[in-house]
């Protein structure tokens, strides 16, 4: 596996770490299976120690940038570097299935330019549990991209693939906010298929990764991405105004084209305006 | 002494809302509810009712017109202005400070009715009817879960200004802009955007359809242009959010 030998390997590996190398170790051992040509980057933003891979190590492109403060900035910067005619697109918190990441590989093979991943709700405890806020973000997005089929699918999580034809059309740094990258990739018809895992994505929870967004983050950049839609495709997103006369507003009420009632007098209840017709009426009767 | 205390507290807020409030109806082809929800919204004793009538049949204009509610301004309009127009030029008739809008086509008790118009005297500036979904699942209620975790107004869950009925203070709504009514979901992004404070109020008992008993087409019809207002509200927070920011992501 020399990397200097493939110009242009068939897949590209991308992967993400702040710290934690220990699903490194397990990647790279059975990575290799994945491609005949491939390559690896790992990027961080502080120095990684690969020391103990020994001569595993020497086939990683290292990629340090302190001013990576996400996993999405990291996706972005090796997504720059990536040669690969596929890339997949991994990072530390997820552990390695071979199985699972042909899939991706096997998606864009097979004529995809995005492969996300399609979350499969079947267990009763899942069912139960309220869903997350950035679910609905996901998911609101696929709908109004017309992608009601992906779900939950998005950019915004991994595991997902993406062709090279893909990469150079959205340009790298969009990937740095993933649902800017995803409503480009549907406006410039790119394929986005969704990839159902056949068994659950096992995570590390390790509360020390502090490169995840916050909620906060992940729902704002969803609605710089619908913004980006709507500005594409026109006022309001092309949705229908109701019909609304909204001129209506404009213009004082008496020149509308209107009938107005207003509340009339009790007589039997003795109203003030009642009174008054009772006197005139009774004056009337006078002058007679 | 029990009832004593009832009656007294009773007669506090018959007062309170012969001053104070005023009640917004839409009204197109309502005939089956519109007298039995004008004889519940009497039971509030409002300062008025404000009637917007719009390409409704003779038969609604008939009842309402021979009706015997005597405290009520009926505004009738020959043709339909659009989905919720009549808020805004409901509002802009209105002279109490809470003013509660309804829809002609849901018959809700008075009992049910009050505790919109009792929150916003207790401190909310828009009380929201809440949302009894289970689950999001169509494009409209996902876009209204989104929105409120965007806000982050996650307690208001799927509740939104476009359901009725919901009550809003004089103030706020001025804060907000009479034609911003129109829009509710921008109207409900410009208010939270003001700080101002929304609750919801269960609702346990209506009867009638509350707008959705229309052919498949106007129905989708509606639910696009509410797709379409959360959308006009989306770009409206976006800008907000990146006028904060300084910054273009």
């Amino acid at each position: 596996m020399d990397k200097a030998v493939v110009d242009r390997p068939e897949v590209s590996v991308v992967y993400v770490a702040s710290d934690d190398t220990r699903t490194l170790r397990r990647m790279l051992t059975n990575v290799k299976e994945l491609a005949t040509s491939l390559e690896v980057i790992v990027v961080s933003p502080k120095c990684v120690d690969t020391s103990y891979l020994g001569d595993e190590s020497s086939w990683i492109d290292k990629i340090v940038s302190p001013s990576i403060y996400s996993y999405d900035e990291g996706r972005a910067l090796g997504a720059r570097h990536a040669r690969g005619e596929t890339v997949l697109f991994l990072d530390e918190r997820v552990d390695f299935s071979l199985p699972l990441w042909q899939q991706y590989v096997d998606a864009v093979r097979n004529g995809a330019d995005v492969a996300v991943t399609v979350r499969t709700q079947t267990s009763t405890s899942a069912k139960k549990k309220k869903p997350l806020p950035t679910r609905y973000a996901y998911r609101l997005l696929n709908h109004l991209l017309g992608h009601t089929e992906l779900g939950t699918g998005t950019l915004s999580r991994i595991p997902f693939a993406c062709s090279r034809k893909a990469l150079k059309a959205l340009g790298h740094e969009c990937l740095r906010t993933p649902p800017i990258a995803y409503v480009k990739a549907a406006w410039q018809k790119l394929v986005v298929v969704g990839v159902h895992p056949d068994s659950a994505i096992k995570w590390t929870d390790d509360t020390r990764i502090s490169m995840v967004k916050s909620t906060r983050q992940l729902l704002r950049e969803h609605a710089h991405a619908i913004q980006l839609l709507v500005n594409l495709i026109g006022p309001r997103g092309g949705m229908p105004d109701g019909d609304r006369y909204r001129d209506l507003l404009h213009i004082p009420g008496e020149l509308h084209l209107r009938s107005v009632f207003y509340p009339q007098p009790r007589e039997d209840k003795g109203g003030v305006w009642g009174g008054k017709r009772k006197k005139k009426q009774t004056g009337s009767h006078k002058k007679r | 002494m029990g009832n004593e205390k009832r009656n007294k507290r009773a007669a506090i807020k018959k007062d309170k809302n012969r001053k104070r409030l005023s009640v917004i109806i839409s009204v197109e082809q309502d005939e089956i509810t519109i007298k039995a929800l004008l004889q519940q919204v009497e039971k509030l004793h409002p300062k008025e009712i404000i009637m917007i009538l719009q390409g409704s049949n003779e038969e609604s204009i008939e009842i309402l017109l021979n009706s015997q509610f005597p405290s009520h301004t009926t505004i009738i309009y020959p043709f339909s202005l659009g989905d919720e127009l009549w808020r805004s030029i409901g509002a802009k008739e209105a002279t109490g400070d809470v003013w509660l809008f309804l829809d002609g086509s849901e018959m809700i008790l008075a009992e049910e009715l009050s505790p919109f118009v009792r929150a916003c005297y207790g401190g909310a500036d828009i009380a929201l009817r809440k949302s009894t979904a289970d689950s999001v699942t169509g494009t409209v209620s996902l876009a209204c879960a989104f929105f409120n975790h965007l806000l982050e107004q996650q307690q208001l869950g799927m509740s939104s200004m476009m359901m009725l009925p919901f009550a809003i203070k004089k103030k706020a709504a001025s804060l907000v802009g009479i034609d911003q009514l129109v829009v509710p979901p921008l109207a409900q992004a410009i208010a939270i955007r003001n700080g101002l404070r929304v609750e919801t109020v269960p609702l346990k008992w209506y009867f009638g359809h509350g707008g959705l008993n229309v052919t498949p087409s106007r129905s989708r019809q509606k639910e696009m242009t509410c797709l379409g207002d959360h959308l006009e509200a989306v770009l409206y927070w976006s800008e907000q959010i990146r006028s904060e920011q300084g910054k273009v992501i």
